[in-house]
């Protein structure tokens, strides 16, 4: 019937499948001609089932030349799914070991590429004892180890195969996809591998064919037109159909991210045999795809399967709830696999060919699983890391920032070369926007890493100090993703100490470079009440001086409200000190006193503002503030034409940032004052007048300050 | 071979970029005029160094030389490596640096890793973006003018050595920072 419709496709095909006996190549028309139509139609819209499954039998037979079989094998690309009968052939064709090497890797590949797209892989996994005599084949070995990877289900990890690849392993040395493959067995059966697994690997299978599998994509997006109802709940999606089309409208989301659907033939056709009631029986799960509601997740809390398709946590909610409580080492493992290989995918790989949209959603929807998870991924931060080192600076800035921020806690010296080192690169040639971005940014990310990550730390560390042995009982519960033996030993207190500085350096660049920028300046000074209010908020047991020279050179501003702020930062630091020594003398604090090396800093910075703004000694070298290096200059080489005391040039009522202030104190006139050298008599009322227009911090400041040391100065 | 100090500085900053052909220097060119730079600016474009010897006598004082480097031809990188050999040393203190084109297309013929250590090597600073992009063209100018305006001392706050000390050797700068 199709012949009547004269498809040149149709031809070529039933050319190729009624051949007997092997073709000739050179000089063949009929042959070159019907391979010309296939691989039209295959890189164009792909092909249908049905021809995939007699494509298969031909490619796969060994009988034609190898350069055709090969060929046709690269051309198997489906254009809505591929049948498992065709994917069984093929295996089937292997056994016979007909087809020459090369022609059954190329299978295995081809298996591979297509994974996502085969309609039921029951009877395929059924196969799995067979697959795995196949690791024998040292030229197939890469190729199995993932096609295993994929189908590997708890009860297929037994002893005897455990011991075959761990023979397999030291006969060939370490190979990253013998690791992967012996990773998910160890997370099914960990009793069953005593063994420490090397994690050192980047990606498990480099040998995955990423061309050709984008390639299969781009066609599966391009076959299957854009329009689907958008409110495709679950439930309708369970609904028996007749038609295979639902399979196939679940794949053209595709195009719109590349988050994939839950979707699973076996189970639906269990649901539409026998009903939720029967599959329980039989094994005691309860597949994701049957859980709609949450009420139905409270009732089956204890038995859900993960799908398939781990990306799709992504997407639904409720998965993002099964994930974050579940203790299921093997699903935050494969959700860990297909975001590093999704991610490189978009992000560094292949960029252009996937779009600005795609990308952007993709990030959004990571963005919102970080901030419903409150937890870095460790796959994130690792691409992240190489990402940035080629990143423009420009796409999809707000987002990158936004994940930059969920970072995990790493060794400092690890996370400074990794992402900030990158990201100061970019800092320092880019516009005064993107600094202020990336301190706010930075400001965020000190939030996070104390009052989040810190935790998570800190239960890692206990986890681990605390023993193997009796490790069932106290498992981290906050933590999704972690590692046996897998975090680094460090402490928080010396991670916040540098990245404290390391920030206060970028922002003492940013101000020298962009000339005293008001929307830098709060930037700065918000990063600076983060740092002092960590103890505060955070129950930290540490405080964290910026140096002092940031103090300083946000003294020199001519904006009157960053001098406010100022003031009240450094308060605020005077009042986390006075109270960490005032737990410290309690014993609250557990012998830890490293935030008092900072101490005598911390008076000379005060002191050294205190002088200029309200005892009119700016330039005074005194004992406590010879080491002010950043204000020691004399005196001597100012113009004396300049007719003011140098030494009150900084203090409140003559300082540049307040200077309007002053003029209009002076206009209002409530004190017979002619002159701002006049307002020395009354300080405190023009303290008071700052305060009325919201410039609280510098009243704060010398109140804090002044009525305190003032007996202990007059002694 | 080309020198930053060999003539005498004149009111005029002048930037030479360097790229085989079609790599988008006069676009890049002509999106540096278009930014808002507050200092008279004098582009030249070269496909490769060294430049011709008799034309010396009338050539400015180079401020800075930038270098474009399209990551999907592989002559571009060689290109962009021989010359680097006809340029003073004293351009690698913070009056040089690397554009890199493309860097989104995934045929590259050249690994970014190549570029990066090359970078490294003579403390170069790497911009990514794509020249053929508008946006990001005008993105990659704006970074150049504001680099320019600062390693042509045209800044009080700072000069080209601030530039290879920020974007280089920060890391080693809060390493001593932090040891005293």
């Amino acid at each position: 019937m199709s012949l009547k419709k004269k498809n040149p496709l149709n031809d070529a095909v039933c050319y190729l499948v009624s051949a007997d006996s092997k073709l000739k190549i050179k000089g063949n028309e009929a042959l070159h001609k019907s391979l010309e139509v296939i691989e039209r139609t295959a890189t164009s819209s792909g092909l249908s089932p049905e021809q995939i499954l007699q494509l298969v039998d031909v490619a796969a037979s060994g009988k034609q030349a190898e350069t055709v079989s090969k060929k046709l094998i690269k051309l198997l690309i489906p254009a809505t799914k591929v049948p498992e009968v065709a994917v069984l052939k093929a295996i089937s064709w292997i056994c016979t070991n007909r087809p020459s090497m090369t022609i059954q890797c190329l299978l295995v590949r081809w298996i591979i590429v297509v994974y996502d797209y085969i309609d039921g892989r029951d009877r395929l996994h059924g196969l799995y004892g067979l697959l795995f005599r196949f690791l024998h084949f040292h030229s197939m070995l890469p190729y199995m180890c993932q096609l295993l990877y994929f189908l590997t289900r708890r009860e297929d990890v037994k002893l005897y195969r455990v011991r075959q690849l761990l023979e397999l392993q030291k006969n060939l040395g370490s190979q990253p996809y013998l690791t992967g493959l012996l990773l998910i067995y160890k997370h099914y059966q960990p009793g069953l591998l005593s063994v420490v697994i090397n994690r050192k690997y980047k990606s498990f299978f480099p040998t995955y064919d990423r061309k050709w599998s984008a390639m299969v994509r781009l066609i599966q997006e391009k076959s299957n037109p854009l329009e689907r109802s958008q409110n495709d709940t679950v439930l309708e999606r369970l609904q028996p159909k007749l038609d295979t089309s639902s399979m196939a409208a679940a794949r053209k989301r595709r195009k719109l991210d590349s988050i994939p659907d839950i979707q699973s033939s076996a189970s639906m056709a269990d649901f539409v045999k026998g009903g939720l009631s029967k599959l329980n029986l039989l094994d005691g799960t309860v597949p994701f795809i049957h859980i709609s509601t949450f009420g139905k997740l409270l009732e089956s809390i204890d038995k859900i399967e993960f799908p398939n398709q781990m990306g799709a946590v992504l997407k639904s909610r409720l998965l993002q709830h099964v994930i974050s409580y579940s203790s299921d080492k093997v699903a935050d493992t494969r959700f860990q696999f297909w975001l590093q290989a999704t991610l490189h995918e978009v992000l560094l790989d292949y960029p252009l060919e996937n779009g600005p949209e795609y990308t952007t959603r993709l990030l959004r929807s990571l963005k919102s699983f970080l901030d419903f998870l409150q937890e870095g991924i460790p796959v994130l931060d690792a691409v992240l890391s190489s990402y940035i080192c080629q990143w423009n600076g420009l796409d999809n800035r707000c987002l990158i920032f936004k994940l930059l921020t969920r970072c995990r806690l790493h060794q400092f010296s690890d996370f400074r070369e990794s992402i900030l080192n990158p990201l100061g690169k970019l800092f320092f040639t880019s516009s005064v926007y993107f600094k202020c971005q990336t301190i706010q940014a930075l400001t965020d990310m000190l939030q996070n890493q104390v009052a989040v990550e810190r935790l998570h730390h800190e239960e890692l560390e206990s986890y681990q100090t605390s023993g193997q042995s009796e490790s069932n009982k106290n498992k981290p519960m906050s933590v999704l993703f972690w590692e046996e033996d897998g975090e680094e030993d460090f402490k928080t207190v010396d991670f916040v100490r540098e990245f404290v500085q390391f920030v206060s350096q970028l922002c003492l660049v940013a101000l020298q470079c962009g000339k005293s920028h008001p929307l830098l300046e709060h930037c700065i000074l918000n990063f600076l009440e983060m740092a002092s209010v960590l103890h505060k908020c955070y129950q930290v047991p540490f405080v964290v001086f910026p140096p002092a020279s940031l103090f300083v050179w946000l003294l020199f501003s001519s904006n009157p409200y960053t001098v406010s702020r100022l003031c009240s930062v450094i308060s605020r630091f005077k009042f986390v000190f006075q109270s960490l020594k005032i737990q410290q003398s309690t014993g609250q604090l557990g012998g830890r006193n490293d935030s008092f090396e900072s101490v005598t800093e911390v008076n000379k910075t005060i002191l050294c503002l205190i002088n200029a703004l309200w005892r009119c000694k700016a330039f005074d070298h005194s004992e406590e503030t010879r080491q002010m290096e950043e204000l020691s200059f004399s005196p001597e080489l100012v113009d004396p034409r300049i007719g003011v005391d140098c030494d009150a040039m900084l203090s409140a009522y003559h300082h540049q940032a307040f200077s309007c202030f002053t003029y209009k104190f002076i206009k209002e006139n409530t004190f017979g004052i002619k002159h701002p050298t006049e307002i020395k008599v009354c300080k405190r009322e023009f303290l008071g007048y700052l305060e009325r227009h919201s410039l609280k911090g510098l009243n704060e400041f010398v109140n804090s300050v002044i009525i305190r040391t003032k007996p202990s100065t007059t002694k | 071979m080309i020198h930053p100090f060999n003539k005498k500085p004149e009111k005029k900053t002048a930037i030479l970029i360097v790229g085989s052909e079609g790599v988008g220097k006069h676009a890049l060119a002509l999106d540096m005029l278009k930014t808002e730079h507050p200092f008279e600016l004098n582009i030249r474009t070269a496909g490769c160094l060294p430049l011709p010897a008799e034309k010396a006598a009338d050539r400015p004082r180079l401020d800075f030389i930038c270098f474009v480097i399209d990551i999907t031809k592989p002559d571009s990188f060689k290109i962009v490596k021989e010359s680097l050999q006809h340029m003073d040393i004293s351009y690698c203190l913070g009056k040089a640096c690397l554009v890199v084109s493309k860097v989104k297309n995934s045929h590259r013929s050249t690994p970014l890793e190549s570029i990066h250590d090359l970078a490294n090597r003579l403390s170069l600073q790497v911009v990514f973006g794509d020249l053929e992009d508008e946006t990001e063209r005008l993105h990659v100018a704006r970074r150049l003018v504001s680099t320019l305006h600062l390693s042509a001392g045209l800044q009080c706050s700072g000069s080209a050595p601030t530039l290879v000390n920020c974007v280089i050797d920060f890391a080693v700068q809060t390493d001593i920072h932090t040891a005293e």
